[in-house]
């Protein structure tokens, strides 16, 4: 067990790598450098354009002056060190501003992954135990229809809908966590957790149900109710756990899934998360600041798919042997 | 549609006596027989599809010119679907946003398929170090979330409708690529590919007589499952204001921030388009599903 998780650890350095690179030849290939976008933003506020020594010294402070590989080792090593440079526009660390924004999106992705897992299994273990039935099939009916919803389509929705007929509108301000004020700081993410995640508790249900379907057919659940389990027991207890393998390397796949989602729920409910920081970031051409969070988040995928690969050996000895 | 050469095609594998064209419309009635759904959203397709190729005749007022109508009038005889902030006829700015949709949507399918097909068939195929190196940057794409690759793209590329549809179809091919090249590497342990390898066919030629048939059907499942999420992803730009530029209509737009001022007045900007778009995803998805079951059942877990 220990060799497999050294090796799929060793697996994320080439991918790692290969990130960064990603991240640093794209801001290369840039049409105009960043600085050029400063200047554009100069001559909108009225005041002077960036010439002569200053832009050079800024080119200098962005490392565009240098080769693209040595720039790429610059880069890499300083994001070893978690340090992704500093904001072009307002001069603050990159790392701080992510510091700052993550938590929130943190939070809103835990909440909606951790309802749209616990909803998506439980009814799809209801719909496969009483497959064929109506219940199943309206069951089955309303997955479909969560899956076909867009996100952002449902969260204006929901915001419109529910200003018009209840009066009610998902808090304009946001509060920032306090330990005395809980209810206050969690229940502003309610709804955008239940609609960032809708799709994924779909695709989680349809997944459990198939999947369970498929392993009751097989010869040791037929086993574990010929010898006289009640059906609960080898529903539950046989068959449920390896139905659930394919469904936990899913989530992994789903995480990035999440992450894009939450850029669009955080913009739609105005909550201050990494996703929102991203757009102001891309309307305002702050290419640090979008390096940092495209970095950030792909390594949050990564080691999402790392953790479900080790659990993956875990849940299932046939792949722990085989690697 | 491209539904009927389609299914006539791969079913021509357990042919059962009827030959030509003559199979198909008995291909589409068995076909409806056994997945109603798959034929109910067929058939939703192919009026958006008509709809929006026939646009022009179609709609009743220009969707880009403002004041066809008094502003933000609700739904009636003259505006079925009301009118917007700048007294834009909503209807017709629906029927021009399929129009959007369909473009972008297929454009960046087929693209991004043809993509996935080459660079699967490549990796899968030959394997060794060029397959480790093109997984690699596989993994690096689906790493990124994709909205920030679409935005980081499109911000190096510009804003231009065929720019998205590049973007789109980049990021996809690199995702499904990995499908194909497992079912390749599945098919090149076959033995009709080492019977064909020992009477000494090249590489080139197993592959485009061995391998690609046999992943047809596959290819197939793939445009007809990609399709509604690309959609939603052209719609999501649009929403944000970094896809298809104003003021040529897509629902994504019609939804986005922007107007959500007016909707609280004026819902029908909201629910149109909502409808719409939940409404094509919907067919797309239920059409795809029902081809994949018809034509590689073995796929239907994934």
């Amino acid at each position: 067990m220990t060799k497999y998780i050294l090796a799929r650890l060793a697996g994320i350095i080439p991918t790692t790598l290969l990130l960064l690179l990603t991240v640093v030849v794209l801001v290369r290939l840039l049409p105009g450098s960043a600085i050029d976008a400063l200047e554009a933003q100069a001559a909108v506020a009225g005041t002077s354009g960036i010439t002569g020594e200053a832009r050079a010294a800024l080119e200098q402070r962005l490392g565009l002056d240098d080769p693209l590989p040595l720039q790429y080792v610059e880069y890499t090593w300083n994001a070893a060190q978690l340090d992704f440079g500093q904001s072009v526009l307002r001069g603050e660390p990159v790392t701080n501003m992510i510091e700052r924004t993550l938590p929130v999106t943190l939070v809103l992705g835990i909440m909606a992954l951790v309802w749209a897992t616990v909803a998506g299994m439980t009814i799809g273990l209801i719909s496969a135990v009483i497959r064929g039935s109506v219940v199943d099939y309206v069951l089955r009916s309303i997955s479909i229809l969560g899956l076909s919803v867009p996100n952002f389509a449902l969260a204006t929705l929901v915001i419109v809908m529910s200003t018009i007929w209840w009066k009610w509108s998902p808090p304009v301000t946001y509060t920032s966590f306090d330990a005395s004020a809980l209810w206050t700081y969690f229940s502003q993410f309610f709804a955008p957790a239940l609609v960032l995640g809708l799709a994924l508790s779909a695709v989680v249900m349809r997944l459990t149900r198939t999947q369970l379907l498929e392993v009751l057919g097989h010869d040791y659940v037929r086993t574990a109710r010929a010898k006289g389990l009640p059906e609960r027991t080898a529903v539950l207890r046989h068959a449920l756990p390896n139905a659930l393998i394919p469904v936990v390397s899913t989530l992994g796949l789903e995480v990035a899934t999440l992450i894009s989602g939450a850029v669009l729920i955080e913009a739609i409910f105005g909550l201050p998360g990494m996703g929102r920081l991203l757009l102001t970031a891309i309307s305002e051409r702050d290419y640090p600041v979008i390096q940092g969070i495209a970095v950030v988040s792909g390594m949050f995928v990564i080691f999402a798919n790392l953790f479900v690969d080790i659990s993956y050996g875990w849940l299932n000895p046939r792949v722990r042997v085989g690697a | 549609m491209t539904t009927a050469p389609v299914l006539e095609a791969t079913s021509g594998r357990s042919a059962t006596g009827a030959t030509g064209l003559g199979r198909v419309p008995s291909t589409i009635v068995r076909f409806g027989r056994r997945q109603p759904l798959g034929a109910f959203s067929a058939v939703v397709l192919i009026v958006l599809v008509l709809s929006a190729t026939l646009a022009d005749v179609v709609v009743p007022y220009d969707p880009i010119r403002n004041n066809v109508g008094p502003n933000l009038e609700g739904p009636d005889g003259t505006h079925l679907f009301g009118t917007d902030h700048f007294g834009r006829d909503v209807f017709s700015r629906i029927v021009y946003g399929a129009r959007t949709s369909l473009y972008v949507g297929m454009g960046a399918t087929l693209l991004g398929v043809l993509a996935a097909t080459l660079l699967g068939a490549v990796s899968g195929y030959l394997g060794g170090k060029l397959d480790y190196f093109l997984q690699r940057f596989v993994d690096v794409a689906q790493a990124i979330p994709p909205l920030i690759f679409l935005l980081g793209v499109l911000l190096v590329l510009g804003p231009r409708t065929e720019y998205i549809i590049l973007a789109l179809g980049l990021r996809t091919g690199l995702s499904l690529s990995r499908i194909v090249r497992g079912s390749v590497i599945d098919i090149k342990a076959e033995d009709f590919v080492e019977a064909a390898r020992s009477f000494g066919a090249s590489d080139a030629r197993i592959l485009a007589r061995h391998v690609l048939p046999n992943i047809f059907a596959l290819i197939i499942v793939l445009v007809s499952t990609t399709i509604g999420g690309l959609i939603v992803a052209e719609a999501a730009l649009s929403f944000l204001g970094f896809g298809v530029p104003p003021p040529t209509p897509s629902w994504g737009g019609m939804l986005s921030v922007d107007g959500r001022i007016y909707m609280l007045a004026a819902p029908w900007l909201l629910i149109a388009p909502a409808f719409a778009l939940t409404l094509v995803v919907f067919a797309t998805n239920m059409f795809g599903d029902a081809l994949r079951d018809e034509l590689d059942p073995r796929l239907r877990s994934a």
